[in-house]
């Protein structure tokens, strides 16, 4: 009869058969050794659960809480509502029942209440989506593409399926050249609109995203955005609305911009 | 499907903490790791089964990512760093009788090595079987119960030294007799 630590705790536990248990003791009479594993297995029969029960535990930080609700809104909108202002709720719940209702997004008449970045920002697509796209990326860190890495095939086939539900031309930019690898593209919704979202990391630094979501409104040239303590820079062409947007300066990202469409 | 994981992963916050708070014995890894835990959870959630338990499933994915941050040596700094972080809150029992023994227990299983602290963690402080730990962990039956095992037998090991040390175990066989004993 072999002897492992296995059987020494399932000894202990009682949980031997008969058989088994009487020759574990008989090989144990005049095993010293194996006396003094029973003896140390039987003293750790201790209260794990109450002591760490009566561990005091930090309350969970409010920020967190925040942020998962808005991990959660960015993937599945009905959480959303958490996330912003009074205000907010109404202004986007009304945006987006309008725009769903007329068939497009955006661009609705709201600009007496809106601010004027909101009202700028409404001609690149819905503002609540942009925010929550910049908002989303906020939350990546390194970390957390690090060990991601999609083909470009597997990536391919996502936009392919992307394009032809929607007609669409989109291509997985290469930016490889100006020092980032290619890492993901995955589908994420926000209030079942889709969005593609393709993730880069560079050598060093943090991961930058360009998101692709589909917009009914004419092509517009760049412009810069700040949200989160995020930059990100926003056009539209051909029904789509591009955000490309990372923990880097204005002027990075314009230059990334450019080798895109230059 | 994918929707039952965004509904109810805040539910969740509170365990995802607690765990993560005891994987990585520090409230600034901690809050990382939930975060980390919480965006691959939502980029996979057309992965869970329905019927089957989130917080298990959650778990499992809290406890690959904190594998792959344990690999980077920046975490692994960083951990060592914040180890007196974790040490106030770990110290800190609510009143009990037991103060000291439970102040032990934390600190022995605290001193295991990563794998068979996670094992201690998940059977003997969550309450899951040997089957539902090798789910959470991926990895056979049989390596949980060898590192449950080989952490029993360190834990046990080091309590008998104290009581060696002390003169008496009186106290914690009393202690654990009284909650063990079938």
């Amino acid at each position: 009869m072999k002897i492992d630590e296995i059987q020494i705790l399932n000894y202990v536990e009682h949980k031997l058969d008969a058989p088994t248990r009487a020759a574990f003791e008989k090989i144990m009479e005049n095993d010293a050794e194996l006396q003094k594993q029973v003896r140390a297995i039987k003293a750790s029969q201790l209260p794990y659960d109450a002591a760490f029960a009566a561990e005091k535990i930090p309350d969970v930080p409010e920020r967190l809480q925040e942020q998962l609700e808005q991990l959660s809104s960015v993937s599945f909108g009905t959480s959303v509502k958490q996330v912003f202002s009074r205000s907010q709720r109404w202004l986007m719940f009304a945006c987006l029942c309008l725009a769903f209702i007329t068939g497009s997004l955006v661009t609705l008449g709201f600009n007496s209440i809106k601010s004027g970045s909101e009202y700028e920002l409404s001609a690149y697509g819905n503002h609540v989506l942009i925010d929550a796209m910049i908002q989303y990326q906020a939350l990546y860190s390194r970390a957390t593409v690090e060990t991601v890495r999609q083909s470009f095939e597997n990536a391919n086939i996502l936009i392919e399926d992307f394009n032809q539900r929607g007609k669409y031309k989109l291509v997985i930019p290469d930016f490889s050249g100006d020092g980032y690898e290619f890492r993901r593209a995955q589908e994420l919704a926000f209030y079942e609109q889709a969005i593609i979202q393709m993730v880069y990391l560079p050598t060093n630094g943090k991961p930058l995203a360009l998101c692709v979501t589909k917009v009914a409104i004419p092509n517009q040239g760049m412009k810069h955005y700040q949200s989160a303590g995020i930059n990100s820079i926003l056009w539209v062409k051909q029904g789509l609305s591009y955000m490309l947007m990372g923990d880097y300066t204005k002027e990075e990202l314009e230059s990334l911009y450019k080798s895109l469409v230059i | 499907m994918s929707q039952y994981v965004s509904e109810n992963l805040s539910h969740e916050l509170s365990h995802l903490w607690r765990f993560a708070l005891r994987l990585t014995r520090s409230t600034s890894l901690a809050e990382d790791l939930v975060q980390k835990t919480a965006v691959r959870a939502l980029e996979r959630k057309h992965q869970f089964i329905l019927g089957t338990q989130l917080r298990s499933w959650l778990f499992s994915i809290m406890h690959s990512v904190w594998k792959n941050d344990l690999r980077s040596a920046a975490i692994r700094q960083q951990s060592t760093f914040n180890l007196s972080d974790a040490e106030n809150y770990a110290s800190e029992i609510c009143h009990s009788e037991n103060l000291q023994l439970f102040d032990d227990v934390i600190s022995n299983v605290n001193r295991l090595p990563e794998a068979q602290r996670t094992v201690m963690l998940l059977v003997c402080v969550e309450g899951y079987s040997y089957q539902e730990t090798a789910d959470i962990m991926d990895v056979a039956v049989g390596t949980v119960m060898s590192r449950l095992a080989r952490a029993r037998l360190k834990i046990g090991e080091a309590f008998l030294d104290k009581q060696h040390d002390e003169g008496s175990g009186e106290h914690i066989d009393r202690v654990s007799r009284k909650r063990y004993e079938n």
